[in-house]
This record gives C-alpha cells, sequence and structure tokens, in this order.
C-alpha cells in the first residue's frame, strides 16, 4: 500500500518525488490514467525533471502523501520511458475540461479528481466540480488564517462520483464506462436536448455516440429550431438517416423541412424505404397547415375485424405506434368511416364486429387547414387525436394533443446556449 | 418543406447572399455598440473639448486594431464552438482563469458603475434627479434580463444601435469645419506631453474594453455560425467596428467644434450635454443626453449579464437566464450583484467618480494584454484552431497590436507615478 485514504491530485501535484536517498530527482506534473474494470486507474506519474518529463510506473513509486513521493529507485536507475502522445493525462486531458453530471443532467466543469488505491492499484473515484475544488487547486484552501478557516469550511462539498460522468472530450471518452452510458440512457429525452444545447459541437458527436440512437432520436425534436438544425447538418448523412428511422415521421419531417435542398434528400435517401415515404409525404404539406402537423404513425383497421382482432393487432402495433388510444377504421380505399376509443373494444365481446359499435361521427380535420384552427376543434372536441383526411375524405395521418401544445405555447419550446443575454 | 430546385442566378445568388448575412448580422453590431458606453462617450467628449479635432487621427489605428482583434474572437467562436472563457481555462488551467477573471470582474464592477453614472448625468439634463432615474433604470434592466427572453433583449439592442447615430445629429448640428477635420485626419499631430498620451491611450483603451472579446465570441457561437459563412460574420465584425468608429468620430466632431472653440473643458459627459445647450441650443444638447442615456442603459445591461455568465463558464456553475433561480444561484447572486454594487456606488452623496473611472481603466488596461496573449496563443494553437490558426499578416497585426498596447498600459499606469516624482 502506497496511500491510505483518499487524496485530491492537486495535493500531489507540483510534488517532489524522492529517491530511496532522499535526492529531490523532479516534481510530479502529471498523472497517466488508463480504463479499469469500474473506475479509470492512475497507471504512473510524469514527473519533470531538469526541463524533461517522463513516465514512472505506479509499482515504481514506493509511497506518497500530501508532501512528496517516494521512488523505488536511485536516480541513475530510474527508467525514464518518454511520454507519448495518445497517452491520457489527468492534469492535461481531464482537469479544467466539461463533463456531464449525469445525476443532476448538467454540464460542470472538473476542478480536481479524487483518487483511493483500491487492491493496490490507484483509481480516480470522484471529480470534484465545486468550490473547494477551485480553492484546493489556487493553493488557497491551506490558509492558517482563521475567519478564512471558519469560510472554507462552510463550502460544501461538491463530488460527483466517475460512475456518474459521462465525459465530453475524445481523450477521456476512452476511459468512460458502459455503467455511465446506461445511467445516461434513463435521462429525460428534454434533459438530454438540454445538455446537447451547451456544449460545442465537436463534443455534441461524442455525446451524440455514447447516447445511442433511439435516445438522441427522442431527444432532437426537443431542441429549439436552430439547434436541431445545426445539429442534423453536421452530423454525417447515414447516422442522420438512422436517427430520422427511429424518429417518429413528423419530427422527422420538421427537422428534414428545415434543412437545406441536398442535405435533407441525401439524409432520406439513407433512410429506410417505409420511413422515407412517410417523411415524403408529411413534407408535401405547408408548415403551419394540419398537414404539416400531423404524423403517419396511426392505428386503422378494417370495420369486419372483431374485437379480439383488433385487440391483437394493437399488441402488435404498439411497439412501432406511439398513440393506440384512438383507433381509426377504414375502408379499402382508406376512406375514414369511424373511430373507436380504446376502452370500447374492453367494454364488448371478443366477437363483435367492429362495425357494429364504431363511433360513426368522426370529427376530422383537411390537411390544408389552418393549424390553429385544428387545435381548436381538438380543444373543442375534448381529442386526444384528431384524424387528417385529403380532399376525398381518405385519411393521412392524425394529429395528437401534445403536438398542438407547441402549436398553441410556442414560446415554451426554446432552449438555447446563450440565452441570457 | 423543401423548396423546389432553383436556379442559381447572379441575382438569387445575391439575394440568398443577403438573407444568410442578415440571418448572421448582430454580434458584431451590438459588440460595436456596446463599445461606446458611458466610459467611451466621456473619453471622447473630453478629448474633443480639450484637443479640438486633434486627436481624430487615433481612431484610425483604433479601427485597425478593433478589427484585428474582434475577428480572431468571431473565427475562434466559429471554429471551436466554445466561449473565450471556456478556452482560457482550458488552455490555461485554473490559476490564470482565476486572476483574469477576479480583474475582469472587479473592473466590470467598476464599468457598470460608470454605466450607472451615465444614466444620472444623462437625466439629469432632463430635470430627473438621480435617485430616482439610477434605481428605475436597475430596475429596469434587472427585469428586461431575468424576465425577458435572448430575442426580445437582441432586438431591443439592435433598435439601441440606431438610437446612437443621434450623436450625428448633435455634431452636425454644430456646424463643424470639415476642412480643418480633414486636414486632423490626415496629418496626426503628435504632442509628447503625459497629458494628450494618456489621452491618446484612453481613446484606444475605450475602443477594445478586455470583457468586449468574451461577449463578441459568444454571441457569435449563439448564432451557431458555420465556417462556410465565416466571411459574413466577418462582414459583422466590419459594419461593428465602422459604427463604433463613426460614432465616436462625431462625438469628438461635436465636442471640437462646440466646447473647444469657445474654450470649455470638461470632465464629464453630461458636462458636454450642458455645455451644447447654449452653444448648439437645448434640442442639440437633449439629442446628446439622449444618446448618453441610451448607451448607458445598453451597456449597463450587457455588462453585468456578460461578466456573470463567464464567471460561471470559466468556474464550471449553471448559468443562464432560461434557468430558474434555484437552478442557478451563483448566476444570479453575481448578476444581482454586480448591479447593486453599481447602483449603491453611484447613489453614495459625493462618490469619488472620476477615482472609480481612472481605476477601472487601468484594470481594464493590465487585463487587456493578458488577454490578448492568450488569445494570440490559442488562434495559433493548431490543438484548438486546427487549418484556421491566424496566418502571417494576422499574426504580425495581431502581436504588434498586443504590443503596442503593452506599451501605452505600462505608459498608463507609470505616468500618474512618474508624474508625481518629476
Amino acid at each position: 500500500m502506497k496511500f491510505q485514504g483518499e487524496i485530491f491530485l492537486s495535493e500531489i501535484y507540483k510534488k517532489y518525488l524522492l529517491a530511496p536517498d532522499g535526492e529531490r530527482i523532479g516534481k510530479v506534473s502529471d498523472f497517466m490514467v488508463i480504463k479499469g474494470d469500474v473506475f479509470p486507474l492512475i497507471d504512473g506519474f510524469v514527473i519533470s525533471a531538469a526541463g524533461k518529463k517522463f513516465k514512472l510506473a505506479y509499482d515504481g513509486i514506493e509511497l506518497f502523501n500530501r508532501r512528496f513521493a517516494l521512488c523505488r529507485f536511485p536516480a541513475n536507475k530510474l527508467p525514464r520511458t518518454p511520454v507519448a502522445e495518445k497517452d491520457i493525462l489527468a492534469v492535461r486531458d481531464i482537469w479544467d475540461k466539461q463533463i456531464v453530471d449525469i445525476n443532476g443532467a448538467k454540464i460542470v466543469r472538473v476542478n480536481d479528481i479524487k483518487v483511493r488505491e483500491i487492491e493496490s492499484r490507484l483509481c480516480l473515484i470522484a471529480v470534484d466540480v465545486g468550490i473547494r475544488g477551485l480553492l484546493r487547486r489556487l493553493g488557497l484552501k491551506h490558509n492558517d488564517w482563521p475567519l478564512w478557516k471558519t469560510m472554507v469550511h462552510r463550502i460544501p462539498y461538491d463530488l460527483i462520483s466517475w460512475r456518474y460522468i459521462q465525459p465530453l472530450g475524445d481523450e477521456i471518452t476512452h476511459l468512460s464506462l458502459t455503467v455511465s452510458n446506461q445511467d445516461m440512457q434513463s435521462l429525460h429525452p428534454y434533459e438530454i436536448a438540454d445538455l446537447l444545447t451547451q456544449i460545442p459541437p465537436d463534443n455534441q458527436e461524442t455525446l451524440i455516440n455514447s447516447l445511442g440512437i433511439d435516445a438522441v432520436a427522442e431527444a432532437i425534436p426537443e431542441m429549439d429550431e436552430k439547434h436541431q438544425k445545426d445539429l442534423v447538418e453536421r452530423l454525417d448523412k447515414g447516422k442522420a438517416a438512422d436517427i430520422m428511422d427511429a424518429m417518429s415521421p413528423d419530427d422527422a419531417a420538421d427537422i428534414l423541412g428545415d434543412l437545406s435542398e441536398e442535405k435533407a434528400e441525401a439524409i432520406i435517401g439513407e433512410m429506410e424505404d417505409e420511413e422515407a415515404e412517410d417523411v415524403k409525404e408529411l413534407l408535401q404539406h405547408e408548415e403551419d397547415t394540419a398537414g404539416g402537423l400531423m404524423t403517419t404513425d396511426f392505428l386503422a383497421v378494417k370495420p369486419d375485424l372483431t374485437v379480439a382482432e383488433t385487440l391483437d393487432f394493437i399488441r402488435r402495433a404498439s411497439a412501432e405506434i406511439e398513440h393506440i388510444y384512438v383507433i381509426y377504421v377504414l375502408d379499402e380505399q382508406e376512406h375514414l368511416l369511424g373511430y373507436l376509443p380504446i376502452n370500447d373494444l374492453f367494454s364488448h365481446a371478443p366477437e363483435v364486429r367492429l362495425s357494429q359499435f364504431m363511433n360513426k361521427r368522426v370529427k376530422s380535420i383537411r390537411s390544408d387547414s389552418d393549424d390553429m384552427e385544428a387545435a381548436a376543434l381538438m380543444a373543442r372536441y375534448n381529442l386526444l387525436s384528431l384524424p387528417v383526411v385529403d380532399d376525398e375524405n381518405k385519411m393521412l395521418g392524425i394529429i395528437t394533443v401534445d403536438d398542438t401544445l407547441e402549436v398553441l405555447l410556442p414560446s415554451l419550446k426554446k432552449r438555447s446556449r446563450y440565452k441570457q443575454k | 418543406m423543401i423548396p423546389g430546385k432553383r436556379e442559381r442566378g447572379s441575382k438569387k445568388a445575391f439575394f440568398t447572399n443577403l438573407v444568410i448575412f442578415l440571418s448572421i448580422l448582430g454580434p458584431g453590431i451590438i459588440t460595436g455598440s456596446v463599445d461606446n458606453d458611458a466610459g467611451g462617450i466621456t473619453t471622447y467628449s473630453v478629448a474633443g473639448s480639450q484637443y479640438g479635432y486633434r486627436l481624430l487621427w487615433t481612431l484610425l489605428p483604433a479601427f485597425v486594431v478593433l478589427l484585428v482583434v474582434q475577428e480572431m474572437n468571431a473565427r475562434m467562436g466559429i471554429v471551436t464552438g466554445k466561449g473565450l472563457a471556456d478556452l482560457i481555462r482550458e488552455s490555461f488551467g485554473v490559476k490564470v482563469t482565476f486572476f483574469i477573471f477576479i480583474g475582469l470582474l472587479i473592473a466590470d464592477i467598476g464599468n457598470t458603475a460608470t454605466e450607472f453614472a451615465g444614466v444620472a448625468g444623462s437625466m439629469q439634463i432632463f430635470g430627473v434627479s438621480k435617485y430616482i432615474a439610477v434605481p428605475l433604470a436597475a430596475a429596469a434592466v434587472w427585469i428586461l434580463v431575468v424576465k425577458g427572453t435572448y430575442k426580445f433583449a437582441e432586438r431591443i439592442f439592435l433598435i439601441f444601435s440606431v438610437f446612437l447615430l443621434s450623436y450625428v445629429v448633435s455634431a452636425l448640428m454644430s456646424r463643424p469645419h470639415w476642412g480643418e477635420i480633414g486636414r486632423a485626419m490626415i496629418q496626426p499631430s503628435f504632442q509628447f506631453d503625459g497629458e494628450y498620451l494618456g489621452m491618446v491611450i484612453g481613446i484606444i483603451g475605450t475602443t477594445i474594453a478586455p470583457w468586449m472579446q468574451f461577449y463578441m465570441q459568444s454571441a457569435v457561437i449563439e448564432k451557431r455560425i458555420k465556417i462556410k459563412d465565416y466571411r459574413f460574420a466577418v462582414w459583422d465584425v466590419v459594419i461593428g467596428c465602422v459604427a463604433t468608429v463613426v460614432v465616436a468620430f462625431f462625438i469628438i466632431v461635436a465636442c471640437a467644434s462646440t466646447l473647444h472653440e469657445k474654450g470649455i473643458v470638461i470632465h464629464e459627459a453630461k458636462d458636454a450635454a450642458m455645455a451644447l445647450k447654449p452653444l448648439a441650443g437645448v434640442f442639440a444638447a437633449e439629442i446628446f443626453a439622449f444618446g448618453l442615456f441610451i448607451a448607458s442603459i445598453f451597456s449597463a445591461t450587457i455588462l453585468p449579464l456578460a461578466t456573470a455568465f463567464y464567471v460561471c463558464e470559466a468556474f464550471g456553475f449553471e448559468a443562464g437566464i432560461d434557468k430558474k433561480l434555484h437552478e442557478a444561484p451563483k448566476f444570479y447572486t453575481l448578476f444581482t450583484a454586480i448591479i447593486t454594487i453599481g447602483v449603491v456606488v453611484i447613489l453614495i452623496p459625493r462618490a469619488p467618480l472620476i477615482a472609480i473611472t481612472i481605476w477601472t481603466q487601468i484594470l481594464n488596461g493590465v487585463l487587456l494584454p493578458v488577454v490578448l496573449i492568450c488569445m494570440m496563443l490559442m488562434v495559433n494553437n493548431k490543438k484548438i484552431m486546427g487549418q484556421y490558426v491566424n496566418n502571417g499578416f494576422q499574426n504580425f497585426v495581431g502581436w504588434t497590436t498586443s504590443l503596442i498596447l503593452i506599451a501605452l498600459t505600462f505608459f498608463l499606469i507609470l505616468s500618474p507615478l512618474l508624474s508625481r516624482f518629476l
């Protein structure tokens, strides 16, 4: 055991490395970090001596504390490996960089790193993102002035366990663990959107890669238009197409509609055929019409189906379709005949056919009508979803109640980074 | 909607470019306008009243320096997508960042105080007591920032920028001598005494305040400008710099052709407005005061906000007015504290305003070379800027500017000491 308990890297940084005979070899100027099983590990210290830097493996250290580090070798027998370009160094690559605090769902900056020896390996267990860390880095913490001591004492610790960190920079990403990515998935799409708008484009890509397609597909529609456009334009078309495929078609169409023609076509070209078809259809409607607001994901059945068959169909379709509360009944030519709230299905015997009890007085709206009109209609008739039809009463899609909220309260859907100025 | 295929005629291309340009417009122009704040107007007025047209030539080098510095900020913002505070923290560590930001914080509290002094002075011309005007203005600023949105604020600021042209009206009403102005611009007159050089430093220093670099870069990022639209961002910077220098030019001209000719020497911007009354009429004086008021409010809004934001950005605290009070407590505390201290300082009877202004300027002067050197090092770092590092010409102008500013700053700090001992 070279060190007992926990210590911050700033407390070892710039301390002397001593040879067994007490000779000063150099100063500890950085720490090499590698991936570990649970936590990243410190694999060695970087020592600066006489203007030169070299690595000293962790095994080569006898012990260290807040005043010095003691080396196993005398100065002339010290193995001096030069620092390689691809090495990850705690001071250079992790200190002062931005990371995501997954629990708080916010972007923070690493002020210091806490380490602890576990099974004779030195682990990075937490990062300090608080004022205490700043003061420690500035060398202001250990001051004997009594008033200062009391003040510092009152500052709360602001440590985040390494498990709840999502790195943003390329270097630290190599140290990241699958555990943290799963925690990232548990964030609400709104929170992910908020994070994405706060970080520089390069880091956005890192974050997107570690989040996975589905989480990103849910988060992007929550961003404001400017950031959506900016983000999707920077992605390569294959990646963008994968994300669009996973998104609901109305959201995908909204985003693609804001892009340049070339870029949008390139992305649609890479999408799955079925999704691409839906999106192309939706793109033909003007933005502020009922058609521009609708989605093509809805449940449609034939009138001669039984209740049991319909329930079975819903069970199978529910993985793909978000809105299953209302089922629409269409004829062979897709003309809208009637609708059924899902609770009606449960109150009828399994063998009854839909045509016997469906609601025929169905409210619908033409695709070229104003979107405000659609919202008003839904408010007046208390509808969860409103079918959109063409001029021959053929059903094209539905408008869901959450989409109308964006029409009625557009100011709620704005999140941008430097909004405060 | 995907629009139908467009034919790319030259006229169409022109309009496409115009639309892109208009959407990018803003950061440079707003920064340029905030530049002519209460402190700036004071410096220009005093310079005009004391030296007439003789200091007009300083605006040319000031323009070049402003342009070079802001172009670098725009480029760094576009390429990295990171704020200047972010970049400094990541490249130079905690200590450098800490000292820059402690300096910036103190300087900006002083700056904010001078903005509120501008509010007080200009409202005095209209017969409103400062004990009413300053608290009201502070409340308005606070509400605009905390309750408003960025888009709304930006629109208001762009309108504010137009109002600054009122100085052109003031200047034209003062019947300037264009011939003399032309001569003064072409043949710079040097005078090697402390006061004259101090004024030169004052003019250049007030045109390039350190906090503006931070503001400019963040504003560019907020616009999400891409590198392919870089040339439009440069035009925005150019227009902003031209606007700054043009407004400064007309303030100097207005004061030179009235106050200087009658031998009236002033110490504050509001003195200029007062003195204009008998010389150029009540209307000219009121326009001058109105311009001062707008400029002061404008900067009193942006300064505390920007400062609070950069400090939080550098140290990783939650920031932004879209956050709630309990989500970003440090940000709101800082913002409110800067405004409150600024207001309180102004409302203390017989507050040493001139001393505050001078010390703030000196602090700005010390910070500027530090920030500039950090910028020059980062803008030449391939790891940060990739292929968009400075070219030889940009480096020449950048380093020359830094060196001249360092020399000037040394002189500015040392000259009061020297004059005391010599």
